[in-house]
């Protein structure tokens, strides 16, 4: 048997002789609707503990298939935050992780996730592995938080910004005992140190970085660790001053400066924080502040440019859409097609803008924003394309999801175009009534009409296990968005092939690696 | 005496909605009636079987009849009989029953999450609503959990724990429409349920304690008896020859589909139901009176221009 521990590019991947083809295709069709529609929160049909639920049964399963394909796959492009920091929590935390798969090449996976998480996720991760019963402390997670955070490009931020999480990792890591004796001794002058300390704080720090960040990293530490005085980091040092002087606080991160105002300058607006901080908020901030800031006065700039095409159409739902708002919306869609895997003279589009599109509060109208970025890439990939909408209603150039759904209707309707294939946006939830797609497919299969229907489904149904299907002849990809419309299309080749398919995608996964390695 | 149709004046139906052994035709209007706000409830007890509701909002609001509150607290789970009205602001105390036999312990005030109890339940539960007697509902339940294979007694939570998934399902499968106020629910091609709001707002805040547990644990009963489909269901026609014949027996089915609803909508509306001359509740302009028919039951909030504002009727043969 081939399995990833031990690839040879040469040879082709099989299942272990107890798990059959099709059964191994089930289980990595499974990993990937959750890798790619999965937040891990409610969403329209589903609770979290529901999703949480099945995205669980989706890892374990995939693991206990191969270990070693596992880690592979966690390293693919397009994959949620959430997978990921579920990837890590495995590799640190399951058993059978530590027996099928060399160091090695755990170590590259792990590395790699940690580089890719943002840090809120990173330290929720090493959060749960202190909260897990038996609390997982062994010496290779020791390691991993130690080098993530001491080796951190952004450590001197880190500690202003997540203090508290990144205090309690190395407290997990050290020990309560050690992080004590390593607090006293960075409290101590450098030059009355004595060799105790000097041993500890090179064992404990030194050795995972290097001499010349010594003094920088030192530092750093000792502020999460509640050292004050003597600062000479100029983050640190704005972030003592702004609790005596806000206006001094420029520089930090927005929440930073809030959180103080709200502690020490309880009589100062949040708009004013906003006009301290906005020359230093991030992209998301930019963001999702454009509403706050219009009303408070404040410029806030945003670059539309800079976010994903999910992102803008979200940002439009709340915000509106504005003429660089389309321009950034059509250039990703340009681009996203760019990447799809094939071409078309005519194409038929069904877009589901159905009520439950709207998502949840958890994730309020995300499922539609996808859904809308994808029905932009895919008007660009054939020469005449026939969009067809279930439901919705058109609201200042936005189509808003109301309303139940009969897609049937819109997809014969669509048929009547001739299209070389049809891709179906969908949510799979039909009620107008439900089963009614399955009974045309049937009619028009019944009529000789072999015209290739796809089911890209946005959602992940934590009843179905995955996304959920229209029909079972109808080929269901999950989507993420339109960035990930060639990943969708090879789930759709694993469920019919699954040897060949999850051998591309060990390929695709591989393309990835060399990539980054190469960088 | 009142017919459904008075009971449904100034609304029109929309599309039915269709899921297994469930159709749900919505009750749409163009207008709201501003007299009575969704529920914004802090409920506890401090006594078995009464339950003392806090109403946060800012205009009286009605609390539905078979509202239950299922707590995730070391406490009796409760439910209420009848309808009651309560002022902004203000708490009253209403006569209930618990629905969780083995559990003791008194709900903390709190915004607990409510449900409608299930079809069969809430019937019950309206014809003992005067009776203070807070173990009333435990042999039903246990006969209900009974006819669902739960073997648990009179805890209702043992039902929902059970059949959490299927019940969610129902959430994530019906869709609220625009304008929609009601709806007349089917379960096995047959009418269970009138249902109608004052507003929207009203409506969307019953939706789901209403779909999920008081229609879906119908649904799901039904589902059990019999994976034939309702007679509500039409099937599409494949036997054609090109796609045109194909849209022809699309249009031709939805033609079907139309003219069921239009008939079930007059079958309900000429159904009488007859209350007495006694009023459960009131406040203000609004009274609230309880009605009864052999197929349907329930409460309705009537206005003093005799207008129905609110219904809540479920099948009478649900028990």
């Amino acid at each position: 048997m081939q399995t990833v521990a031990a690839y040879n590019p040469g040879q082709e991947w099989m299942p272990p002789p107890s798990i059959s083809a099709q059964e191994a295709g089930k289980r990595v069709c499974a990993f990937l609707d959750v890798a790619l529609t999965s937040f891990g929160r409610s969403t329209h049909y589903n609770t979290q503990a529901a999703q949480k639920i099945a995205e669980t049964v989706a890892h374990d399963e995939l693991l206990a298939l191969d270990p070693g394909l596992y880690a592979l796959l966690l390293g693919l492009d397009g994959l949620t935050d959430r997978c990921r920091q579920r990837g890590l929590w495995h590799l640190l935390a399951s058993q059978p992780m530590k027996r099928s798969l060399p160091s090695a090449r755990k170590r590259e996976v792990i590395e790699h996730l940690v580089r890719e998480l943002p840090p809120q996720r990173l330290f929720k991760t090493f959060d749960s592995l202190r909260a897990k019963s038996g609390r997982i402390n062994n010496a290779r997670t020791r390691k991993v938080i130690l080098r993530a955070v001491l080796t951190a490009r952004c450590l001197q931020l880190w500690v202003v910004k997540y203090r508290r999480k990144l205090a309690s990792a190395l407290k997990h890591a050290w020990g309560q005992r050690t992080t004590s004796y390593l607090r006293n001794a960075l409290a101590t002058p450098l030059k009355q140190r004595d060799e105790a300390q000097k041993v500890a704080l090179n064992r404990e720090i030194g050795r995972f970085i290097k001499p010349e960040d010594q003094s920088y990293v030192f530092e750093c530490v000792g502020f999460a660790l509640g050292i004050r005085d003597k600062l000479t980091l100029p983050l640190l040092r704005t972030f003592e001053a702004a609790k005596a002087d806000l206006q001094c606080g420029a520089g930090l991160p927005y929440e930073v400066l809030e959180g103080l105002r709200s502690v020490y300058h309880p009589d100062v607006s949040k708009e004013e924080t906003l006009r301290i901080t906005r020359e230093g908020l991030t992209k998301h901030q930019q963001k999702t502040f454009q509403k706050k800031a219009r009303k408070a006065g404040v410029d806030v700039r945003m670059n539309a440019r800079n976010y994903t095409a999910t992102e803008l159409y979200l940002y439009a739902f709340d915000v509106g859409l504005d003429n660089d708002v389309l321009q950034a919306l059509e250039e990703k869609a340009r681009k996203a097609a760019q990447f799809f895997p094939t071409r078309y003279d005519r194409l038929g589009v069904v877009i589901d803008a159905s009520r439950s599109h709207e998502g949840d509060k958890a994730q309020p109208l995300r499922p539609m924003a996808v859904t809308l970025a994808t029905r932009d890439t895919l008007l660009r990939v054939g020469k005449e394309v026939y969009v067809g909408y279930c439901g919705g209603k058109l609201e200042n150039g936005l189509h808003r999801p109301q309303g139940e759904t009969s897609l049937a209707e819109v997809l014969v309707t669509i048929l009547a175009r001739k299209p070389e294939a049809v891709c179906i946006v969908s949510d799979g939830y039909e009620n107008a009534p439900a089963g009614r797609v399955t009974e045309v497919v049937r009619a028009l299969r019944g009529i000789g009409d072999t015209t290739p229907i796809f089911h890209l489904n946005p959602v992940f149904a934590s009843e179905a296990g995955g996304v959920r299907s229209l029909d079972e002849s109808i080929p269901v990809m999950p989507l993420r968005g339109p960035e990930t419309l060639g990943m969708s299309f090879l789930r759709f080749l694993v469920e019919k092939d699954p040897i060949q398919g999850i051998n591309m995608l060990i390929q695709l996964a591989l393309r990835s690696e060399r990539r980054r390695v190469s960088c | 005496m009142l017919t459904v149709e008075q009971i449904l004046r100034g609304t029109s139906i929309g599309r039915m909605q269709s899921v297994g052994q469930m159709d749900v035709i919505p009750v749409l209007a163009d207008e709201d009636d501003e007299s009575l706000v969704a529920p914004d409830l802090r409920i506890g007890t401090t006594e078995y079987g009464r339950v003392d509701v806090t109403h946060l909002g800012a205009k009286p609001t009605l609390v539905p009849p078979g509202a239950a509150w299922i707590v995730g607290m070391v406490a009796q789970d409760h439910a209420i009989g009848g309808g009651v009205f309560v002022k902004p602001g203000d708490t009253r105390r209403i006569n209930g029953m618990c629905v969780q036999q083995t559990q003791p312990g008194l709900i903390k005030p709190d915004k607990h999450p409510m449900v409608i109890l299930p079809l069969p339940l809430r019937v019950q539960a309206l014809a003992v609503r005067n009776q203070k007697d807070y173990s009333q509902l435990w042999e039903p339940i246990g006969r209900f959990n009974d006819s669902m294979d739960v073997v648990c007694q009179g805890n209702l939570c043992a039902f929902l724990d059970r059949f959490k998934k299927e019940l969610d399902q129902f959430v994530a499968e019906f869709e609220l429409v625009p304008r929609q106020v009601g709806a007349i629910v089917l379960v096995g091609g047959e009418i269970v349920g009138v249902e109608r709001a004052p507003s929207v707002a009203f409506w969307e805040a019953l939706w789901q304690p209403l779909i999920r547990v008081c229609y879906g644990a119908a649904a799901l009963r039904r589902g059990r008896q019999t994976t034939a489909p309702p007679i509500s269901r039409f099937r599409l026609c494949t036997n054609v020859q090109t796609l045109d014949d194909l849209e022809n027996a699309l249009q031709q089915v939805r033609n079907c589909e139309d003219a069921f609803v239009m008939d079930t909508r007059e079958q309900v509306g000429s159904l009488e139901l007859r209350g007495r001359c006694s009023f459960d509740d009131e406040l203000g302009r609004l009274r609230l009176q309880t009605l009864a028919s052999p197929l349907l039951s329930g409460q309705v909030v009537l206005n003093d221009c005799e207008n129905v504002v609110y219904a809540s009727l479920g099948s009478s043969k649900a028990a």
